[in-house]
């Protein structure tokens, strides 16, 4: 019995094992009757096989078809042997055109597609890429998967990039005008920095002018004020000389009237006085020619000294007329030659020259425009003061010459006393102009420098009349002349030294 | 025999609708009944098709029992008196 012990024993447990395996079996016939199986196993000397049921694939190809991803799988050659629905969606050609056709149809080139083959051998093939579809370009992520061990060929999973490349796209052109606008900025604030440092610079120079304008200013105030109190000097002293101007001009229109009243008055006078005169000087020729022979001595002396007198009047009276003719008379101009003048005046004088004893020597002297007779008076006037204020000791000698100067050339002898006077005789000439300048020369007693104007006003005399005949108005007479000619005259002399008359005439042709 | 947890692997062949069946029904019974005494492995075939060949899987889905005591397995759907079986238990109580 102990020999058949563990044998059943033995057999026991071979039982459990073969209900174990039973039960294994059955449950799995059991299954896969009922259809609780999705895949078979199947091994063939080591290597797997896995049959899947159709129920498997389901939820692959739910998920491969719906989601929003391209997936194709193609042979080792490239033709295309599926493609989901999506990707057909995405180059918008039908299912039917795509599977069977080869990928690098849809490729730049050929040449990428070899790349990727060659890359997939050392694992996974990833990039991004555009795919030309017709006319369309689609920039793309593909990546591709060897089957390999269970199937020969590839597994593509494409992803389509278009909405990121715009989004990329236009980041990139959002970053460019950021990028611009930066660079904008920086330029604006380099520009800014540039001028911030002029303007700094500008600042500091205003600054420091706005310091020296602050001392200028005070120096300026001070200055004011200076000017200020000037001004009101100025302005009281331009009443002051408002009203003296004024003063002047009434003065000066009051000897225009009373010259002109003077001068009527000296005519007037001058004519009328020769009237009672004549009658006297005619009473006294009767006297003279009958009664003067009874007269006592004492008698005759005073009626001749009377006569004489009366004489002495008709020639103050003849010289009065004439200076106020030389006033009033029309002023003719003639082309004259000085020559002719001197020549009539010297045979004029003749028998006085002669009874003197006196020397003229004339050169050949110029020709201008002037008044014949009026020169005539000069000449006569001139040539006799000559001969009356001669120096006893020596016989008189005259010298008359005459050239043609220009105005600048003319240097006016300065002279002793005149203030004044030989100013206003130097601004009567224009230095430009000719002038024909006379000089007549005597060797008569002269008289002292400060009398040279003195002597041509009327009846200045220098002298007692009983040492020199003379009314005191031939020199008046002979300024007034040259007057009326535009011309100058001017008296040089020493005591005893004679006399130079200087006259300036102006020189037409 | 409650010294040590039961180590289980379940077989399944990815994400079919049956394997994803087994794989709730056997969580949820091992969480509801069977608290800490299991731990389960889930195996894919389609991934470790080498373990599957190793352990003589046929079809999937399978549930196998590695340790403790012999090897066991049932194939089909997952069942509480399945796993009970596999588990050489008579009720949930043992």
């Amino acid at each position: 019995m102990t020999d058949k012990t563990p044998d059943i024993d033995q057999k026991s447990q071979y039982v459990i094992e073969l209900e174990r395996k039973l039960l294994e079996a059955q449950s799995l016939i059991y299954a896969i009757r009922h259809g609780e199986v999705d895949a078979l196993l199947l091994n063939k000397d080591g290597k797997v096989d896995v049959y899947s049921l159709e129920s498997i694939d389901y939820t692959y190809r739910v998920l491969i078809e719906k989601f929003a991803e391209g997936a194709l799988s193609i042979s080792e050659e490239g033709l295309i042997l599926y493609c989901n629905s999506y990707f057909s969606e995405l180059t918008e050609t039908p299912l039917s055109k795509i599977v069977g056709s080869y990928l690098y149809s849809y490729l730049p080139s050929k040449d990428i597609f070899n790349t990727m083959l060659k890359n997939i051998k050392e694992g996974v093939y990833k990039g991004e890429l555009v795919l030309k579809i017709g006319k369309r370009e689609i920039p793309v992520y593909i990546s591709l998967t060897s089957l390999q061990p269970n199937l020969q060929g590839y597994g593509i999973i494409i992803n389509d990039l278009s909405d990121k490349k715009k989004s990329e796209e236009t980041i990139l052109t959002y970053q460019q005008q950021l990028e611009e606008k930066i660079n904008q900025l920086n330029r604006h604030e380099k520009n800014l920095q540039q001028v911030n440092k002029e303007l700094a610079f500008q600042n500091k120079e205003k600054e420091e002018r706005a310091g020296e304008l602050k001392i200028a200013n005070v120096e300026l105030a001070f200055q004011n004020v200076e000017k200020e109190d000037r001004a009101a000097e100025l302005i009281t002293a331009n009443k002051e000389l408002a009203f003296q101007m004024e003063e002047k001009e009434k003065r000066a229109s009051e000897l225009i009237i009373a010259n002109k009243e003077l001068r009527a008055f000296t005519y007037i006078s001058s004519h009328d006085l020769q009237e009672p005169l004549r009658k006297i000087q005619v009473f006294a020729t009767m006297i003279l020619d009958t009664e003067f022979k009874n007269l006592s001595p004492e008698g005759k002396h005073k009626f001749e000294r009377m006569n004489l007198t009366a004489l002495r009047m008709q020639r103050l009276i003849e010289d009065l007329l004439a200076f106020s003719r030389v006033n009033s008379t029309e002023r003719v101009f003639i082309y004259t030659n000085l020559s002719e003048i001197v020549t009539e005046v010297i045979a004029e004088l003749q028998e006085s020259l002669d009874a003197r004893n006196v020397t003229i020597e004339a050169t050949e002297l110029c020709s201008t425009n002037l008044i014949p007779f009026q020169f005539r008076q000069l000449m006569f006037n001139l040539i006799s003061n000559a001969i009356k204020f001669a120096r006893t000791d020596v016989a008189p000698h005259i010298i008359i010459t005459s050239k043609i100067l220009i105005g600048k050339q003319i240097i006016l002898p300065l002279k002793e006393q005149t203030e004044g006077v030989e100013l206003i005789e130097h601004e009567k000439l224009s230095p430009d102009k000719n002038y024909c300048h006379i000089q007549i020369k005597d060797n008569g007693i002269g008289f002292e420098p400060r009398h040279s104007d003195r002597i041509f006003e009327v009846f200045q005399r220098l002298h007692n009349k009983e040492a020199y005949e003379g009314t005191g108005i031939g020199l008046a007479i002979v300024k007034k002349i040259i007057e009326n000619h535009n011309g100058i005259i001017i008296a040089t002399s020493q005591l005893m030294q004679g006399v130079t008359f200087d006259i300036y005439l102006p020189a037409d042709n | 025999m409650e010294d040590s947890k039961f180590l289980l692997f379940l077989f399944i062949s990815g994400m079919s609708e049956r394997s994803t069946q087994a794989i709730e029904m056997l969580h949820s019974i091992c969480d509801n009944h069977l608290a800490g005494k299991c731990d389960i492995k889930i195996i894919d075939i389609g991934v470790s098709a080498q373990l599957a060949i190793t352990h003589d899987i046929i079809a999937t889905p399978t549930l196998l029992r590695v340790s403790p005591g012999d090897k066991k397995k049932i194939t089909g759907d997952v069942s509480l008196e399945k796993i009970l079986n596999i588990l050489d238990l008579k009720n949930i109580n043992d």
